[in-house]
Formats: structure tokens, C-alpha cells, sequence
């Protein structure tokens, strides 16, 4: 019953969110077939509320799956995360993150996990970003507490229309483990058992998933392909499929499918899955505004500062570059060197009036590029450029 | 009278020569020069702005494309610039109506920039034109984005507030992490932990 308590906090709340600056949630209702690794399979019915908030460097979010199938069964999954930012430097920046999770079935107790850590982004331009994290916590199941510790590494970038991402994640628990003859070893325990057939042993996995969003028109493709590796556990394919398409400002058709893997951590099925529902956008997708900050920031990979007596102030940040020149429709596309300002930064004092700009930046006399921070479109010439909003 | 007339005629020649804008014979070839200021020429007649199209063959001169290409973007935004010109009236100024060619490029319908317009009343449209255009290359749903731009607009925002927006929705939109949300929202829930 906790978690119906807990759907309907974050469902009431998600009603709550147009009142919110930064709030934007999400309600999906639908139903489809459920495969469970090792129950009966049947129809389901699922609610997933989601939550998210923003702030200056503060991130949290929410998200709630509830399902009912036939006879009672039904089971509710939910995890928090809350993200703090430090400034960027340069192309480095900081997060701390942390992360709760829990679930809660029919018949038997749920699960809990927390874990809190920290990650370290690079951003060396373009769209792209990689990232190192390493994550220490907790994680009970069964009645059992068990230690974990989770890196990961990653890379991300943006080709044309489609953002791609590629992780890696080692995961190592302590587990208490049974022996059986079968040599089924994937199913532990850490319930009563009898005597000198449990030892506790350190359980290590690794799953290496990419994934990738893409929009089309008023279709959101969201895919993700991975496979985990572990010698407890057999190597399992996991993947998973959703689209969503608008169909008014509030309301989009959803449709999911996918395989997910069994936790290890949890000792949770994995299982095979398609849904059919509709997306309830509760709360503007698009946040109400907020005093501008980002650009107040001076590690900000691109900047273009308010108008003063001699120009605004332009300045990107190029590491190991020897040469930076910039180009926009405001100095007649002809290149304007940029000099060095701090330790990757390059700056220009140019005159630039309010509106839509178009512009683009060369590095060592390479080719034409959108500066990093900025959003690049292609141009019609070959190459790419960026538009940014001068106020 | 003859000699009078070819008299005014050399006389005008210079004039006419310094009617060509020296950006493009400095930047560009000679046959490519002379296209883009036969629509340069052909924008001022029809009052259209005609800056917009001297920076759109400078770029494609820095970018280094080809004389045809360069001829025939400029021909493009001629006509984007004459579509913009029609929903916003001839009262709007050239950055507006570059800012609404880019706008109505992406696909938005000039009702919605008509909107903005009568809600604005008087006041400079250039930024949450160029916000709401942002907004929809971003990815937003063209209505969302209106929607979104237009009450700012109707509650007479600053421009920093739209720019605040835009900058607000990528950071949504291209995840705070930098890596998407690859997990289907609409799935089941998980089933019991398994004791064995």
C-alpha cells in the first residue's frame, strides 16, 4: 500500500506542477503484456507518474511505475534523484548525485536502494560530453542489507538530429549466495537457509548500454541497446523501445517495448514487456522563465555579454588551441582573431545589435564550426554554424 | 540634346557603379557578384531588406561554397524575407523580418507570428521571435512553443525572460546530464524479488 501512497502523492503533486517555475511532469496511463522471467505472464495495466524540477544548479526528479495485473498482482517501482552542479571550469564540470529507489509487490516486501556520488563531466565541444562517476550506497532486499559500489564512464553527442549516448557501468555487491547442485547460481538469497550452503561472496556486473533520442516532427523516438556482463549471471541482451507522439500541447500516444534485465542488486526479475497508453503532460513542458543566469557564468563555453560603450564581450573557451577566430553576420563574416583570456578562454570586444545571429568559429585554421555551448545547425553552405539570441 | 543626354548618362555611371554593394565584388567573383546584386537590387525595389541578403553570400563566401550556391541561398531568403514581409506588414523592421524569415524556415505558420505581433503592441519583436524559432529548432512542438512564447508575450515579459526560457527548455530538452533518457517511460513494474 506504500506505494499506491506514494502514486498518489507524486500524481497529486504533478497536478500541482503549472504553480511551479521549473516543474514539468508527466503522467502515462496504458496497458499491454507483461513476460516475467520466472512468473506467469498476462496483461497489465500501468500508471507512471514523473516529476521533474530544476533550479539554478539543483536537479530533482521523481518517478513512479505502478502496474496491476490480474489476481491481485500488482507491484510499484519508484526512485528519486537529486543533482547538485558545481560552476564549470573550463571543460570540467562537477555533480553530486544522489539516488533512491524502492519497490513494492503483492506478496512480499519490497526493495530499497540509495547510493550517493559523484561524477565528473568533459565537454570538449560540439555536443559532446563524456563522463566518469563513481557511486557508493546501500541496497535491501529480503531482508538483507547489502553494501554496493557502482563506476561508470560514458560519452554523449548530438549527430545531426539525434542525441546518442554510450555507458558503462560496473556494479559490486556483497551477496550472500546459495549453492545448488543445478548450478543455477543467478538466484541468491539472503533469507533463512540451511547451514553451510550460504557463503557470502562480492557479486560484480557490468552493463554497457547505448541509447539515443530522436525527434521527428511531433515523434519522440527514445531506443537503448545494452548488454550485461557477469559471471553470476548470464549474459543478457536488454533493451527498450518508446515512442510518443503529440496529438495536442497536453497529450501524446505512447507506445513501449522492451526487455529488461534482472537486478542482481535486488535479487528483481527481469522481464518482457509492451505497452500502449497515453501521456498526460501535466505542467508546462516548457518551464515558466526565470532571471537569466547561465550566462552570468564566465566558465560558460560560450558567452555573449550585454552591450556597453565599445561592443559586447565575446568569449568562448577553446582548450589547446593556438589560433580562435569568430565570424557572425555581424563583422561581415570576415574572421576576427580572438585573443587569449584565462587559461582556455578567447575573447573579442564586437559590436553586436539585439536580435538573431547567425556566426561561427575556426580553431588552428581548421574548418568552421558551431562554438560549444551554443546550438549548431547546419548551414546551407556546408558545414555548420550556430544561431544565438542576442538580447 | 543628344550630347546633353550622354552627358547625364556618364555622369550617372558612377552612381550606379557605387550602388553596388563593394562587399560582394570585394568577396565574390564577378558573375556571382552581379547575381546576388540583381537580387539585392531586385529586394530594394520591392522594399524588402537587403542587408540580410549581403550577409547570407558573405557567409557562404567565408564558408567557402561555391558561386551557385551562394546565388541560389540568396534567392531563398529573398523569398522567405517576402513571406515574413506579408505576415508582419510593412511596418516591421529589418531585423524582424530577417528574425521571422528564420522563423517561418522553421516551420512555424505566420498566424502565430500575427499573434505575437498584436500581442507585443508596438514593442520589438526581434528576440521572442528569435526565441520562439529556438524553441521549435530545439525540438519543441511548433503549438508548445507558440503557446509558451505567446504568454509571455500577452503578460508584456522582458526580452531576458525569453531568453531565460529558451535557455530553461534546452537544458531540459538536452538532459542535465548530457546523456538521454534511454528508459521507456510507459512500462511495467517490476515483480517481487525472487528468494530462493
Amino acid at each position: 500500500m506504500r506505494g499506491r501512497g506514494l502514486l498518489l502523492g507524486l500524481a497529486f503533486s504533478a497536478a500541482a506542477a503549472p504553480a511551479a517555475a521549473q516543474l514539468a511532469g508527466t503522467l502515462d496511463m496504458g496497458a499491454g503484456t507483461y513476460r516475467p522471467d520466472r512468473a506467469i505472464p498476462g496483461g497489465i495495466a500501468s500508471i507512471v507518474p514523473s516529476l521533474s524540477y530544476r533550479s539554478g544548479p539543483l536537479e530533482l526528479s521523481a518517478i513512479g511505475v505502478y502496474s496491476d495485473a490480474p489476481a491481485g498482482r500488482w507491484n510499484f517501482e519508484g526512485g528519486t534523484a537529486a543533482l547538485l552542479r558545481a560552476p564549470a571550469f573550463g571543460f570540467l564540470q562537477l555533480e553530486a548525485v544522489g539516488q533512491a529507489e524502492w519497490t513494492s509487490h503483492y506478496r512480499v516486501r519490497g526493495t530499497t536502494t540509495f547510493s550517493g556520488g559523484v561524477r565528473a563531466y568533459l565537454t570538449p565541444g560540439s555536443g559532446a560530453r563524456a563522463w566518469v562517476g563513481r557511486y557508493h550506497g546501500q541496497a535491501s532486499s529480503l531482508g538483507a542489507r547489502r553494501p554496493l559500489q557502482r563506476n561508470e564512464f560514458g560519452g554523449s553527442a548530438r549527430l545531426g538530429p539525434v542525441h546518442l549516448a554510450l555507458s558503462v557501468a560496473n556494479t559490486t555487491v556483497d551477496r550472500s549466495l546459495l549453492f545448488e547442485p543445478t548450478g543455477r547460481e543467478d538466484t541468491l538469497s539472503t533469507g533463512p537457509a540451511p547451514a553451510g550452503r550460504r557463503r557470502v561472496e562480492r557479486v560484480a556486473l557490468t552493463d554497457a548500454v547505448l541509447s539515443g533520442r530522436w525527434r521527428i516532427g511531433t515523434l519522440d523516438l527514445d531506443g537503448s541497446l545494452g548488454r550485461r556482463f557477469s559471471r553470476l549471471t548470464p549474459e543478457t541482451t536488454i533493451w527498450g523501445l518508446s515512442a510518443s507522439r503529440d496529438i495536442a500541447p497536453s497529450l501524446a500516444l505512447v507506445a513501449a517495448a522492451g526487455r529488461s534485465g534482472s537486478d542482481p542488486v535486488t535479487s528483481v526479475p527481469g522481464a518482457r514487456y509492451f505497452a500502449l497508453g497515453l501521456r498526460l503532460k501535466v505542467g508546462s513542458q516548457v518551464a515558466a522563465p526565470l532571471p537569466a543566469t547561465a550566462e552570468a557564468n564566465s566558465a560558460a563555453p560560450f558567452r555573449i555579454g550585454p552591450a556597453g560603450a565599445v561592443g559586447r564581450e565575446i568569449v568562448v573557451q577553446v582548450a589547446d588551441a593556438r589560433t580562435v577566430e569568430l565570424a557572425g553576420d555581424f563583422t561581415d563574416w570576415r574572421p576576427v582573431s580572438l585573443s587569449r583570456w584565462g587559461e582556455h578562454g578567447w575573447r573579442a570586444l564586437l559590436p553586436i545589435a539585439p536580435g538573431l545571429h547567425r556566426l561561427a568559429i575556426r580553431v588552428d585554421g581548421g574548418e568552421w564550426q558551431a562554438p560549444s555551448g551554443t546550438r549548431p545547425i547546419a548551414s546551407e553552405f556546408g558545414g555548420e554554424v550556430a544561431e544565438v539570441v542576442v538580447e | 540634346m543628344l550630347a546633353r543626354l550622354l552627358l547625364l548618362t556618364l555622369s550617372l555611371l558612377p552612381a550606379v557603379a557605387a550602388a553596388q554593394d563593394s562587399r560582394l565584388t570585394e568577396r565574390l567573383d564577378d558573375a556571382t557578384a552581379a547575381s546576388v546584386q540583381q537580387v539585392v537590387d531586385s529586394a530594394r525595389r520591392t522594399g524588402l531588406p537587403t542587408e540580410p541578403l549581403v550577409q547570407k553570400a558573405l557567409e557562404g563566401s567565408t564558408l567557402g561554397a561555391s558561386g551557385e550556391r551562394i546565388v541560389a541561398a540568396v534567392e531563398a531568403l529573398h523569398g522567405q524575407l517576402g513571406r515574413a514581409r506579408d505576415a508582419l506588414g510593412s511596418s516591421a523592421s529589418e531585423a524582424e523580418l530577417t528574425t521571422a524569415a528564420g522563423a517561418l524556415r522553421a516551420g512555424l505558420p505566420p498566424t502565430a507570428l500575427r499573434r505575437l505581433q498584436s500581442f507585443r503592441s508596438g514593442r520589438p519583436l526581434v528576440v521572442p521571435m528569435a526565441v520562439l524559432t529556438d524553441l521549435v529548432a530545439e525540438g519543441v512542438p511548433p503549438e508548445q512553443a507558440t503557446q509558451s512564447v505567446l504568454d509571455l508575450a500577452r503578460e508584456g515579459r522582458p526580452d531576458d525572460e525569453f531568453v531565460a526560457l529558451r535557455r530553461q527548455v534546452q537544458v531540459q530538452r538536452r538532459g542535465g546530464t548530457g546523456k538521454p533518457a534511454g528508459r521507456p517511460a510507459l512500462r511495467p513494474a517490476a515483480d517481487p524479488p525472487v528468494d530462493r
